[in-house]
This record gives structure tokens, sequence and C-alpha cells, in this order.
């Protein structure tokens, strides 16, 4: 499956909304309530799962659904053709 | 310093945290900050918090560290209390990192004058010449401690030189007397912590302590033990004597995500003080965390149950006796109503310190009674940074009116809840964390959900019981289920009826920063209409 694919399921499952509510522009505490535990319990499922690791100054920049796919995106640029 | 992942960052002499100290010193200076005045240090746990807080203090500022607001833009709430708590000290300097000062500045109305500053702007000024040397008086301000408040909003504690040193050295004394000769040596020895540097336990508990006394410190950021809490375990040196200090809730965090999978390489047979303290210790957790644990080599003789508070610098009382988790039965007294049955044994005072139980009037209480503890010795602090009135209500003389309830037996104290929670029903009180703790015992699973009790007035019927619960499922039928349980086990406990019974997705309850429910809060959001319910 694709990352950011996966990562959306993640951040539904983690923050118990149906997938399909997920906009980039979502913000992650305005809108889907995530507060500190549960923003790191997202930010280790990614980690794990993705077997990434996210930097603490990319951490703080996260503020959007959006931002997390963007963060997915630089890390694995997409190739062309 | 540990990073996220429980991995080294780099390694730091006391010689070499004393001179980047000195060094930063210089930089404040140049960055104009003063004698007495506060420096609000927003970072990280990372070496930039030590230049920081200690360069501050080199210069006889005020150093207050506060929570840095982090993950995933959740920092709102923290950003919102840290514009109140500028405005509040009128601290002219605060470092944080760039995305914090941003977003500080877009969300909120700071002051005019206040300068914000990043490390990395800090280590760009000269640090060629050092100021004068600060040579503090005992009883001067060293620091400004924020309260965790469970109750309330954060105080600011002003803490002398004098109660810190004094409180380091008998907490070693409290840790380290009791134990044989052997595991006494602090070059052999190791602390590990995981607490934020904000929190008294971590910052007093742990770094100043370990530093002060030549043992080795390892920091681990907050984030490295909350998100994957085996780091925390897996930090501690199976080659040195460990000690470690969490609240209940890091024990029972560990029982509650660890797996045998995770406990690999995990060794605990050289832990020999797993402090806790710093909220309610529960018989419950550390029973099951020692059953969990066992296996790699935990003993509950490794407890070291305690009890203390900013107000006094840190430690109060240390269980000293190496046997365990001990309880007594927590006495029947008009005052508190008899149905918790045993309380944890959180030990005798520390060093040159008293602790007295008093009636109402502050007379002193014979053992077993309940009421309330005071606290007198050199570790107490000097007032409330610019808060006088919040200062006379809390010392009396030279005593601390701590707030807590507790009974003494045989020299050593047991604290039963706060006399500001106490909920009166019917002529009857009740401790809102009794009725918490029976509702969390019915939600079953996880184990992450909690519960806030409180009293809301009913008019001719008097005080009300509501209890507002987190729950582990939306569906309105297990709901149902979960509220005739809890109402029954509440009401056959206590014979207390349950006026309203609310349910919230789990994570609403606003918390601490350590993870207590704000209880204070979730009454006025009931109270305002502001709960989100769950239907059942």
């Amino acid at each position: 499956m694709d990352p950011k694919e996966r990562a959306l399921r993640l951040i539904s499952e983690v923050c118990g909304v149906e997938l399909e509510t997920l906009k980039p522009e979502t913000q992650l505490v305005a809108e889907l309530g995530v507060d500190s535990a549960r923003a790191l319990h997202l930010l280790v499922k990614l980690e794990d799962e993705l077997d990434i690791e996210i930097e603490d100054d990319e951490v703080a920049e996260m503020q959007t659904v959006g931002d997390i796919l963007g963060y997915l995106d630089r890390q694995q640029p997409a190739v062309d053709g | 310093m540990l990073d996220r992942r429980g991995r080294l960052v780099e390694r730091r002499t006391m010689g070499e945290v004393l001179e980047t100290a000195v060094e930063m010193a210089a930089r404040l200076a140049r960055a104009n900050v003063v004698n007495r005045t506060p420096v609000v240090v927003a970072l990280p746990t990372s070496w930039p918090w030590l230049e920081v807080w200690f360069g501050a203090l080199a210069i006889g500022a005020l150093p207050v560290a506060v929570s840095p607001a982090s993950a995933l833009g959740s920092a709102n709430e923290d950003l919102r209390r840290l514009a109140v708590l500028l405005s509040r000290l009128q601290g002219r300097h605060l470092v944080c990192s760039p995305q914090m000062r941003r977003r500080l500045v877009e969300s909120s109305d700071l002051p005019a004058d206040l300068v914000a500053l990043t490390p990395e702007e800090l280590a760009a000024l000269p640090a060629a010449r050092m100021v004068t040397a600060n040579e503090p008086e005992p009883s001067t301000a060293a620091f400004l401690q924020l309260t965790s408040g469970t109750t309330g909003e954060s105080r600011v504690v002003m803490i002398p030189h004098r109660a810190v040193l004094h409180n380091i050295v008998a907490i070693r004394h409290a840790i380290a007397d009791p134990l044989r000769k052997e595991f006494r040596d602090p070059s052999k020895a190791l602390t590990v912590s995981w607490l934020p540097l904000y929190h008294d336990m971590g910052l007093v508990g742990s770094l100043l302590h370990g530093m002060l006394h030549g043992i080795e410190v390892r920091l681990l950021p907050p984030s490295a033990f909350l998100g994957r809490p085996a780091t925390w375990l897996r930090a501690l040196d199976p080659d040195s004597y460990s000690f470690s200090a969490a609240p209940n809730f890091g024990y029972q965090f560990c029982v509650e995500k660890l797996t045998a999978d995770d406990l690999s390489g995990i060794d605990l047979s050289d832990w020999k003080g797993a402090l806790v303290g710093a909220e309610m210790v529960r018989l419950e957790t550390l029973n099951e965390f020692t059953r969990h644990f066992e296996d790699v080599g935990f003993r509950p003789d490794a407890f070291r149950p305690c009890y203390g508070m900013a107000e006094a610098a840190l430690a109060v009382t240390m269980d000293r006796a190496l046997e365990g988790p001990r309880t007594a039965p927590v006495p029947i007294s008009t005052d508190h109503a008899g149905y918790a049955t045993e309380s944890v044994c959180l030990g005798p005072p520390v060093a040159d310190t008293e602790v007295w139980v008093t009636s109402p009037t502050g007379a002193r209480l014979p053992e077993g009674r309940i009421g309330e503890v005071r606290v007198r010795g050199p570790g107490i602090f000097v007032g409330y940074f610019r808060d006088p009135e919040a200062t006379q209500e809390t010392l009396d003389g030279e005593w601390l009116k701590t707030g807590d309830l507790g009974f003494m037996v045989g020299g050593e104290l047991y604290i039963t809840g706060r006399i500001k929670d106490i909920l009166v029903i019917r002529g009857q009180n009740l401790m809102p964390h009794e009725l918490e703790r029976l509702a969390e015992g019915e939600l079953g699973g996880g184990g992450t959900c909690r519960a806030a009790a409180f009293a809301v007035d009913h008019g001719a019927e008097g005080e009300q019981i509501v209890l507002v619960v987190e729950a582990p499922t939306s569906e309105s039928e297990s709901l149902f289920r979960m509220a005739g349980a809890i109402r029954r086990d509440i009401g056959l406990t206590l014979g207390m009826p349950i006026a309203d019974l609310v349910f919230v997705s789990a994570g609403k309850l606003p918390r601490t920063t350590s993870g207590k429910v704000l209880r204070r809060r979730v009454r006025e959001d009931y109270l305002n209409q502001a709960l989100t319910q769950l239907d059942y």
C-alpha cells in the first residue's frame, strides 16, 4: 500500500474518524481532537508502520493531515514516468 | 542525553555542563538578562535546556522551566497557558524554538516588551567575558518552579538556594542510607529520568539530585517514554545501581502498554530505587507492576513510595523500610467516609523536616487521625512569585499547609486525599479519586480511560455527585451496561447515588502535563454544557 494511504488509515484509526472525512486541510488538534498523548501515539504508529524516523523539528511543523502527507512526499519523491 | 528512541545524543561531564553554563550566562547578559528577573525556558529536554537554565542561574536571574509546545500541533493549550504565564511573570525573556516563537506571535497577545530568543540566536552571541560572579544568599530565590496544579491553575513557586540544596542532600540520605554499603557508591549509581524538566520530580529529584551527588544522569525526553515506554526500562543499566522516579501513572502505563515481546533485553535486577510519588500512590499499580516485571528481575523492595511538592523544594517523606509497598488501614473518621480501606505508606519525613497532621485550626492531631498535612523544615519555599495572597493562604508562619489530607502511623505518613476536592454529600465527606477509581475499574480493557468526580449544587437537595467518564466505546448498549455497573458498584461500596453519569470519548478529559485529570475544568465544562456527551 502507498505510504500516504497507510498514513491516512492510521490517522483515521488513531483519531477514531471515518477515512472519507480526512482532508488535507483537516486540523489535527482543532478538528480531530488530537491531544499530546494521542499525537505521540500517532507519531510512533507512523514511524513503526512506515519504517521511518520523523525528526522532532518536522513533528513541530505538523498541524494538518496535509502536513503529514507532505512530509511523506518529501521522504519518497514521486518518480516520473 | 538520550533521544526519543533512547539512543545516546551526547555525553557531557559535570565540568562541561558548568563551562557551557558560564558561557551561556555571558550570552544571556549580552541579551540584557539581568539579576532577579525571570527567564522562561520553553525548550525540550536537550543540552540547550541545561545551558540556558544553568546559565540563567549563574547570573542570578530566575530560570523558570515550562512545557515546550510540541507534537503535531497539539500545543495550543500549552501556548495559551504560556501566554497567560508570561504576562503574570512580567518576564522579559523567553527562550524557545523558532517554531514555538512563530506560533506564539500568531496565536496570542504577548507582552509588548517580550524578548523571545532561540538557542541558536543565543549561541551566536559572543561569550567573551564572564559577568560578575553571582554569590547568592541562602535565602535568595534560585529559580521558579511551576506547580502541576491538579485543582487549579499552576502557581509559581520561589525556591531559595538553601531549600533546594538541603532537599537534594535530604533526598540522597533518604534513598541511600537504608541501602547496603556497596549500593551507596555514587560512582556506580545511575539515575534515569523521562520526567519533563519543568516538573519538580524531573528537575530536582532527578537532574539536580544526580548532578550534585556525582551520579551519572541519563535524561530521556518525555516523548521517549510516552511513545515507547520500554525505552525507560532499557535505559536502566544492569551494570549500575539504577535509581529512577516516576509518578504512579508511569508504572501503570508500563503495565498497560508493555507485552511480553517488549521485555526482551530488559533487566531490572539492579534497579535499587523505583521512586514513586507526585500523585496518589496506588497499591494495585505497584502490585501489578511487580507481577508484570518480576520475570525480568524487578523486586518489589525497590519501590520507594514518597511524598513531596514544589513548595517543599520536592521531597517531604520517603519510604526507607525496603520491604516493598506497605499499607495501613485508613482510620474511620468523621471527616472522611470509611470506605477507602487501605493507604500506601509514604515513609518518615526526610532529614530536618517535620510533618504534622493537623485539625482545621492547625492543632496537631495524634497518630491515626486524619487531618491536613503540614510541613516545616529547611526545604520550604519562600512564597509564590508576585502572589502575596496565595502565599499567605499557604504558609502559616514556618509551616507549609499542603492542602493534602493524611494520617501518621509509627512516624510514617499516609495520604488519603486533597482537602479542596472533598465532596460533601449528605454531611459525609467523599474523596473524588475513590469514586473515580471505582468507575475506572468498570471500564475494562485498556485502562487508559479516566473519570472525574465532583459535586454540583442541586438546590434543596444539596450537593450531588456527578461523574464524567471516558468511555472506551461509543456504542450505546455497551455504555448503558457500563453505566449500570458503575452505579451499582458505587452504590454498593459507598451507599451513594450518582446524580448524573456522563460519558465522553476517550482522551477528552483535560489533563495536566503529568496526566492528572483536571477535575475543576471538567466541572466547569459540565456546568457550562461544554462537554460532548455520548448518548446511551
